[in-house]
């Protein structure tokens, strides 16, 4: 296995200043301990390259930040030309109404935007405008499903009270009748329903939205007077490029966008329809450096290249060309795979195992190879991700399988 | 959880019972003093507490068995009038239960709480243990026996254990210490969770080892930093994570109740 002395050294260092050495998604412990890197040196288009020197393709993206490839140059560009100018000032800069209305001509439902750094930003702010504009305390999520690291959502245990998550209730996806039967429960009492377009726990199959299940939902809210949120935080214009709403046939009342935004600036949006603006107004948003002007540039060429390259159609084809590649590799050694959710973005697994064991070390005899693929959490793909470097990554793969095969 | 909470003393109350209790078992398989105060002796101890718990432990042969029902044909029956009552008795502190002899046998009463004196011994905090190797080894096999029949107390009992459980996949989990004979394992079905000592006769779903005794005490007792561990492979984790993680959150959880 791979020789990382670079990233353990300063994992060590960093053990001792910093709890958990590295936190949250990045920590060791959430991916392959020896066998991933623990630090990152540098990045270009679809690669990257840890501080041992080890050059990586990449299919995780920074967790989804980067929709266009590392140091995609439209990008750069626009941040470069408004960090001549300046990033956090007294005021906001004038590339902030420009973004809103960017985001709001690109998101068919959507009247205003707000802006914050993260996806927690986002959905927290945006349960707290469903309960002012409702007059009511409860919320609805999906059972094992992703929001953020705020009380009310995270899937921490430390330091949360029983009273943080009183008012928020969890249904299965995709089961209506669950929704129902909560709503029976709390009829008057519930603010809002917040989900994903589609399912994507980690440590699991993502599942897709059954036909006709996220219409179904936005009525059951309209009927309820409940508001609806879409939190896609994670697909939202991986997808489409008008937010995933529109591939699954329904309108939110609010939606959160943050992954795709940046290319790896940090910004985050929530959208929503024009009767929940007077609520907005009245649930205070602010950050030290959520007016950051050179986020808020990039954000405008991002999304300006994802909708002048058609980026979800991009994805859709060279995530189909790794799915289909990968299952032959695999195949040739007598392995079957299954993928779930939307090619863009898809959850790989053993068809035979539901505890990992083979997948997390075929994941580190790919790293070993030179590509990285997540065993515990959906990859993601880029723009920068082309034919060339889809057919690199099967070869290595292949490797990888043949690896496995001789071990098992 | 406040220490004075009538729900705190009823969890305290069965790990005491459950989990500590049952310790006796190691004591005597792995601590020659243990042995030599029970000699050859054989006799039964039975427990109630008055609204709460029993348990009747049968003690002989270099062993002491737990057996959950039954309390009343012991040859020596301890009553308690309350879960805190018998905490006391556990936690060294003055207490005079009441007790009922099924045959007269003085002898084995005075058996029973010596052993128990042992035990507490070899349970006291960290700092105040003896530097010996073997001492400091049965130490860690004692408290890691404890913390997985806690684990399975504090998931039927605690509301935050059974909380968290709800979102953990079922499975089998092992844990291990490289380089040594301790192991334990703990089932979660989706409803309930087992545990015993040794080794498992299915393959598990998730592993966790520890690199040595001292890494797994540090860990058992929240005196390590199990994030850094794991980046560190102090300690290794691989499978069903998700498993692991929810019966760790449970084992972290026992020194809120027993202080070790």
């Amino acid at each position: 296995m791979p020789n990382l002395p670079e990233s353990m050294e300063l994992f060590r260092r960093a053990s001792k200043v910093i709890p958990g050495g590295i936190y949250g998604h990045a920590s060791p412990a959430a991916g392959l301990p020896g066998a991933f890197p623990y630090y990152a040196e540098k990045a270009n288009g679809c690669r990257y390259w840890d501080v041992d020197g080890r050059e990586y393709l990449d299919f995780m993206c920074g967790y989804g930040t980067i929709s266009l490839g590392y140091g995609n140059p439209i990008v750069e560009e626009a941040a470069s030309r408004q960090r001549k100018k300046g990033s956090v000032f007294n005021h906001p800069s004038a590339v902030m109404p420009e973004l809103a209305e960017k985001l709001t001509e690109l998101v068919d439902f959507a009247d205003w935007a707000v802006f914050g750094k993260n996806g927690s930003d986002m959905t927290s702010w945006a349960i707290q405008v469903a309960r002012e504009f409702t007059g009511r305390k409860k919320i609805l999520k999906v059972q094992g499903a992703y929001h953020g690291v705020d009380p009310w959502c995270t899937p921490g245990s430390g330091g949360i009270i029983e009273e943080d998550v009183s008012h928020i209730h969890s249904f299965p996806w995709n089961d209506l009748d669950a929704i129902q039967t909560l709503i029976a429960r709390h009829r008057g009492e519930i603010a809002g329903l917040i989900l994903t377009p589609f399912h994507h726990p980690a440590f699991g199959d993502s599942q897709m939205p059954e036909k006709g299940f996220l219409p179904k939902v936005q009525k059951i809210c309209n009927k309820e007077e409940i508001l609806l949120i879409l939190d896609d935080i994670r697909a939202g214009f991986r997808l489409a490029v008008g937010g995933s709403h529109t591939v699954f046939d329904f309108e939110p009342d609010l939606a959160c966008y943050c992954k795709a935004l940046g290319n790896g600036y940090n910004i985050s949006a929530t959208l929503g329809r024009e009767h929940l603006r007077i609520a907005a107004t009245k649930v205070f948003l602010t950050g030290s450096y959520w007016n950051d002007a050179v986020s808020m540039a990039a954000s405008l060429a991002c999304l300006g290249e994802i909708q002048a390259s058609n980026l979800p159609a991009h994805l859709e084809k060279v995530g189909s060309l790794l799915i289909n590649g990968l299952s032959r590799a695999a195949s040739e050694y007598g392995f079957k795979m299954v993928f779930s959710g939307p090619p863009a973005m898809p959850f790989m697994r053993f068809q035979d195992e539901t505890n990992f064991f083979k997948l997390q070390r075929f994941c580190a005899l790919a790293a070993n190879e030179g590509v990285f693929l997540h065993p515990h959490h959906n990859w993601f793909l880029s723009a920068a991700h082309d034919e060339l470097a889809i057919t690199q990554a099967i070869e290595a793969a292949r490797r990888a399988f043949a690896k496995l095969s001789e071990e098992l | 959880m406040s220490q004075q909470s009538s729900e705190y003393s009823e969890i305290l109350c069965h790990l005491h019972l459950f989990a500590v209790l049952p310790a006796l078992d190691d004591l005597l398989k792995n601590v020659p003093e243990a042995r030599r105060i029970l000699g050859n002796r054989n006799f039964t101890i039975s427990i109630s507490v008055k609204n709460g718990p029993k348990a009747i432990f049968s003690i002989g042969e270099g062993r002491c068995l737990l057996n959950e029902s039954r309390p009343h044909e012991a040859g020596v029956h301890f009553f308690f009038q309350s879960s805190n009552h018998f905490n006391r008795l556990l936690q060294g502190r003055p207490v005079l239960p009441g007790i009922e002899f099924k045959t007269w046998s003085p002898d084995s009463l005075i058996t029973f709480l010596r052993l128990l004196n042992l035990l507490r011994k070899y349970l006291r905090p960290r700092e105040l243990l003896s530097n010996d190797a073997n001492f400091r080894d049965n130490h860690v096999r004692l408290l890691l026996g404890i913390a997985f029949f806690g684990l399975r107390q504090l998931a039927e009992l605690e509301e935050v254990s059974q909380r968290r459980m709800l979102e953990v996949p079922s499975g089998l989990a092992l844990f291990t210490i490289d380089g040594g004979d301790l192991a334990a394992w703990a089932q979660w079905n989706g409803h309930h969770v087992t545990a015993g000592k040794g080794i498992p006769d299915t393959q598990p779903d998730v592993k966790i080892s520890f690199k040595n005794a001292e890494v797994a005490y540090l860990a058992l007792s929240e005196r390590l930093d199990p994030m850094a561990s794991v980046g560190l492979q102090q300690i290794k984790a691989e499978g069903l994570l998700p498993l692991a993680d929810g019966l760790s959150f449970i084992i972290e959880r026992i020194p809120r109740y027993l202080s070790v």
